[in-house]
């Protein structure tokens, strides 16, 4: 039964994806149909070099503002399924045949590693800020930067050995921060409608500045909005973890 | 502000659900007041814009403000408000019942409440876009939402939603392959755009291909006969307050969409049409047969109603195979009286699941003594489902069959007729046990007040039980408003 | 060139899936499952977009944490 299903797996494909054109051929009709409007307007309309920032939060918002309310749902299903206590787990033999290893100091002593987790994590959130912030003209973006920034938190959190984490945050705190993100999103595709426009139009935002510097600031609401929200759904994963699962390192 | 009413039926929803967490920290009800009040807000913009595409006609609203296929488009015609008007009503009820079930923890509470409000917004969305990739991401929160709440209910209900899972991402896998197919042939992702490039020609191998691909998408997602396996036991165990919107409303979404797909974009000038239909009749007669057959042997009332499932979209998309406009309509007036027929059930075994504590139909004897407005709506919907006049379920069923009639399609009418005796048997089953059966005495776990059951409860029963006499009555009216947008459509 | 390039990438890819399917230990599937994702990211910038390719890094190694701090507390030893 398993080869039966493998070898139509691997056979329909070759006979199936016949259709398909070439990779990079420049007259295929995802490449020259609705694409050259994008290639010709990308700047005067959106005010945006980087065009895939361009496409994925300006033209097609609205799609952005749901996917980014699936990764709060995810991260919402993880502290719902995860939200009863855990029943006692009951030590097998094995388990105690390890060397103990008192907590957080490494086997052999070359550089304290407290000391450079330290020094890195702030250099990680600079650059989180600048991925965020220059999103129009590089690389980058809203959920690049958010995952860096829960990088650092996990790294905090699980490598380095403190009396008191610097934050401590529960799943629920976590997971309502992680539900302002996308509401940043919606926010401000409302208070286009404020300045009389559709929703998600960022030529009406009411604000005094000439149009081009308006989807500017559109970009960079939506981006703050993406970030917090991808931020606060990794924190939000670790948290409800860490709360049911205790390391055999813990001091208590 | 009157033309942004398509938006703001999305967005209420869904901003409820994302402060929901929030303010359930700041006080235990205030999240859940919010969600009820965003819920009954879309409901009141949802008639308002079914009155006003009578009026004026189909609705198009370019979100973003950048005309199609350049942007993302809602389309809004009398099919689809008539359908967000049923999704807001049920998605309101559901709310209000989903108060007397689950835990009382703060977290739990305001996490599940969230979860529900981003299931009714998944709904709504997944009804008024008009692009195929938004269809996608609103097919994905529908999905990951339902999966959540079948995952509450207990050990046997996070098994269940582990299967529902597997299956329905590789589902959605075989969606995104279709459209992926469909989008490197013509290089647009609106639906109207794309609909007239295929229109003229030469794109025959293609439309064959993707097809394939979304007829196993579309037909794992609303639980179509062959691969129907999740449905049954994540029916069966997901969180009791949330069953009657995730049973009678998520699986028909997905036919809608489908419907969308064979005849409005491919159009019935295809020349595969008939393959491809003889199929899809193949699935219903099959489902339909299976799913009544495996029902009468259950003695738990779940398991009874969860089969019936399998068979009642069966009836759905034998009205997509049989494929002319009356049959078109039967079949989607059959979609808005079976979500409130299901949901009715549903609302009717979790009542007496709140009071009693039981599901197994041989304790249900006499109840009706101490709980009449239940075992009336149980009765209605019952005699709804086998297809008794004057309720909503022979009406559906009239058109069906007018329809196979006028193409001469005899099997599918024999079919019918004897799928409606097998349903007989076994709901009458269900209520010979609650009217004649000897009384148990079961002990009662809520008695305060005259009421039998909290108002939270009596409400959605008094509302499923006027939703079903009334479709029944106004059904010519209905069937008006559906032929305002079937008139073309079909063969 | 680039060819040539792709088809190694990729055949690299179903080796490492074989090795996570028949692995005997969860923890040596994690540990390859974390190659799977930089070797996907390769892929990425092959086929042109730096952007997936960034995120796809930071990605694979909160998803591999997360995998390691579950296999924790559940019976490491597949049949």
């Amino acid at each position: 039964m398993t080869i039966i299903m493998l070898i139509v797996v691997i056979t329909v494909p070759f006979i199936a994806f016949d259709v398909l054109p070439a990779i990079g051929d420049p007259e295929s009709p995802p490449n020259s149909h609705v694409s050259d409007y994008y290639i010709e307007h990308a700047i005067d309309e959106c005010n945006s070099p980087n065009m895939v920032t361009a496409v994925i939060v300006d033209y097609r918002a609205f799609d952005t503002m749901f996917e980014t309310t699936v990764m709060f749902l995810a991260g919402i299903s993880v502290v719902l399924i995860m939200a009863n206590k855990p029943r006692r787990r009951i030590p097998s033999p094995g388990d105690f045949k390890r060397t103990r290893n008192t907590g957080g100091t490494p086997i052999y002593q070359t550089i304290n590693k407290d000391v450079m987790i330290s020094t890195i994590e702030p250099l990680i959130l600079i650059y989180a800020m600048y991925v965020l912030f220059h999103g129009e003209v590089s690389l980058g973006g809203g959920f690049q930067a958010g995952a860096l920034i829960g990088m650092t938190y996990l790294l905090d959190v699980m490598a380095v050995k403190r009396d008191k984490p610097i934050m401590n945050l529960t799943k629920f705190m976590s997971a309502a921060i992680a539900g302002l993100g996308p509401f940043i999103y919606a926010l401000t595709g409302i208070i286009c409608f404020i300045g009389g426009g559709l929703y998600l139009q960022y030529n009406k935002l009411p604000f005094n500045i000439h149009e081009a510097e308006l989807h500017s600031i559109g970009i960079t609401a939506v981006e703050i909005g993406v970030t917090i929200g991808v931020a606060g759904t990794i924190i939000t994963i670790l948290n409800a973890l860490r709360e049911r699962i205790s390391f055999d390192d813990d001091n208590d | 502000m009157k033309e942004n009413i398509p938006v703001l039926i999305i967005l209420l929803p869904l901003c409820s659900a994302l402060l929901c967490l929030l303010l359930t920290g700041l006080h235990k009800r205030l999240g859940r007041a919010l969600v009820v009040l965003a819920t009954a807000g879309s409901l009141v913009l949802s008639v308002i814009q079914l009155r006003t595409v009578i009026t004026e006609g189909t609705i198009h609203y370019a979100v973003g403000g950048y005309e199609p296929p350049f942007g993302i488009e809602l389309v809004i015609d009398s099919l689809n408000a008539l359908i967000i008007v049923m999704i807001s009503i049920i998605g309101f009820l559901t709310v209000l019942f989903a108060e007397n079930f689950g835990d009382d923890r703060p977290v739990v509470k305001g996490s599940a409440n969230a979860i529900l409000a981003l299931l009714i917004t998944g709904l709504l969305g997944m009804t008024s876009t008009g692009d195929m990739f938004n269809l996608y991401v609103f097919l994905e929160i529908t999905s990951l939402s339902a999966y959540c709440l079948i995952a509450m209910g207990g050990s046997k209900g996070v098994v269940s939603a582990y299967r529902y899972m597997l299956v329905g991402t590789i589902a959605a896998t075989f969606y995104l392959l279709g459209i992926g197919i469909l989008y490197s042939a013509t290089g647009t992702l609106n639906m109207g755009d794309l609909s007239a490039i295929l229109n003229k020609g030469g794109y025959d191998d293609v439309m064959l291909v993707s097809m394939s691909f979304l007829i196993a998408a579309f037909g794992i997602k609303m639980a179509l006969f062959p691969f129907h396996g999740w449905q049954p036991s994540a029916y069966t165990h997901a969180e009791p307050g949330t069953r009657p919107l995730i049973t009678g409303v998520m699986g028909k979404i997905p036919a809608l969409a489908m419907f969308r797909y064979f005849y409005c974009i491919y159009g019935t000038d295809y020349i595969y049409v008939k393959y491809l239909l003889i199929l899809l009749g193949v699935f219903s007669v099959f489902g339909m047969l299976y799913g009544s057959l495996m029902a009468m042997g259950q003695s738990d009332i779940r398991k009874i109603l969860a089969y019936s499932s399998v068979a009642q979209i069966g009836y759905i998309s034998l009205g997509f195979a049989i494929g002319t406009p009356v049959a078109l309509a039967g079949s989607f007036l059959h979609m808005i009286g079976h979500a409130f027929m299901k949901g009715g059930l549903f609302f009717c075994t979790g009542a007496i699941r709140f009071k009693y504590g039981t599901v197994n139909i041989d304790d249900f004897g006499r109840i009706y003594k101490k709980m009449p407005l239940t075992c009336g709506l149980l009765v209605v919907a019952a005699l709804s489902m086998i297809g008794i006049p004057p309720t909503a379920g022979f009406f559906s069923k009239w058109y069906l069959a007018l329809g196979a009639a006028g193409r001469h399609e005899w099997i599918y009418i024999a079919v019918l007729v004897i799928s409606s005796l097998l349903n007989a048997v076994y709901f009458f089953k269900v209520i010979e046990k609650v009217f004649i059966q000897q009384d148990k005495g079961l002990d009662d776990k809520w008695s305060k007040g005259e009421l039998e059951l909290p108002l939270t409860i009596i409400l959605p029963v008094v509302v499923c039980f006027i939703a079903i006499l009334g479709i029944g009555i106004f059904n010519v009216k209905l069937f008006d408003i559906l032929m305002l947008t079937l008139e073309g459509v079909g063969l | 060139m680039t060819l040539i390039l792709e088809a190694i990438l990729l055949l690299g890819l179903i080796g490492i899936t074989v090795a996570i399917i028949f692995g005997k230990d969860l923890m040596t599937s994690v540990v390859i499952y974390c190659a799977f994702s930089f070797i996907t990211m390769f892929l990425y910038i092959v086929m042109g977009a730096p952007d997936v390719a960034f995120t796809e890094a930071v990605i694979g190694v909160i998803s591999t944490v997360f995998f390691i701090i579950i296999l924790r507390s559940v019976n490491r030893k597949t049949k």
